[in-house]
């Protein structure tokens, strides 16, 4: 998870909603960077890189180097991310200065990996329940994406958040009998649906004078 | 049987307004592919059904749907050949009031390539335009 790319920060004198408007119609991105002693610092990156390298990675929650005006290249979790409701473009950041001693708390996004033989011979439905969870450890242990093998799965079985195998270091926070992925029975239609047509009419009516 | 509310406190509303874009259902909750509306408008009961049997077909009983929303609007019309006045018209259906970015289906438990032929067909029976959402960005 740690020190794949570095991020390229420059430090941004604007402030406010016109500025940030007019930077993003540049092709930058408004981000804050949060220090270890409690300051923030306000930064802009350029977006197209930005998004190109998110891209390539599954979790939001990852640890970044990043190099503020061209200097040395220092650790920030990536905190969170602000998309465009409509683009899914990148509108924000937050990044958060940490050092490799010390314990986060992060989200992970987990990966299902293999076929159930539920959905190859039973032709159940693979469902997953959970995209992330919640773990701590040391930011130098963390990892991008927790992998549950579901391979093994038939109809009516599950893999349970406390079955995920998390690499040494890593303490699951979130609850353990939570189900990630389950294996669902094939649906069968419902072929008395044109039977309860008659009733909708009367249902239309039924307000309550309240 | 049409999705409409099971009860309501008024039989007949306003139109109300459709401006802005969503503030929610805007993210996808449940499944790994959806459709997010990219315009504005009125989504019939009828739509909704037509879109929810054209998923269904496509994915032939694998996967899930989840449709994310549901029509709580009642429409009133008045009756051909009438004039005004008179009152209100009779509810004839109902809509659901969708804004820019909502997202309207889901699916999960099937490939992507069978995802967007289904939601591609879901997308030709609604009146406004839509985009094809999955979890990685």
């Amino acid at each position: 998870m740690a020190g794949e790319a570095i991020v390229q920060i420059e430090t941004r004198n604007e402030s406010g909603t016109a500025a940030a408007r007019r930077l993003r119609r540049t092709g930058w991105v408004p981000a804050v960077v949060a220090n270890q002693d409690g300051s923030t610092t306000s930064v802009k990156l350029e977006r197209h890189g930005f998004e190109m390298m998110l891209r390539h990675h599954q979790s939001d929650n990852m640890i970044l180097d990043v190099a503020l005006d061209g200097g040395a290249a220092v650790k920030a979790l990536l905190q969170d991310i602000q998309r465009s409701t409509l683009t899914g473009a990148v509108i924000h950041a937050d990044f958060t200065m940490i050092s490799m001693t010390e314990v986060l708390v992060v989200n992970v996004s987990i990966a299902l990996k293999g076929e159930p033989v539920g959905v190859a011979l039973q032709d159940g439905i693979l469902e997953q329940l959970v995209h992330e969870v919640e773990v701590e450890g040391l930011a130098g242990a963390m990892v991008d994406t927790l992998v549950a093998d579901v391979s093994g799965l038939s109809i009516g079985d599950s893999v349970l958040a406390g079955d995920l195998p998390l690499p040494e270091g890593l303490t699951l926070l979130t609850e353990a009998d939570i189900a990630v992925a389950t294996v669902l029975a094939p649906r069968v239609e419902a072929v008395v649906e044109d039977a309860e047509d008659e009733e909708a009419p009367a249902a239309e009516e039924g307000e309550s004078e309240e | 049987m049409p999705l409409m509310p099971k009860r309501v406190k008024h039989r007949k509303v306003q139109r109300g307004s459709r401006k802005g874009i969503a503030t929610r259902g805007t993210e996808l909750s449940f499944g790994e592919y959806g459709i997010k509306a990219m315009g504005r408008g009125w989504i019939k009961s009828t739509q909704i059904e037509s879109c929810r049997i054209a998923i269904n077909r496509r994915m032939k009983r694998r996967g899930r749907l989840w449709i994310r929303i549901f029509p709580d609007k009642p429409v009133t019309q008045k009756p051909v050949e009438v004039r005004m006045g008179k009152g209100k018209g009779n509810p004839e259906f109902w809509v659901a009031v969708v804004r820019p970015g909502m997202m309207l289906f889901e699916v999960g438990g099937v490939t992507e390539q069978i995802a967007r032929e289904a939601l591609r067909l879901a997308d030709a029976k609604l009146g406004i335009r839509t985009r094809f959402i999955t979890r990685e960005h």
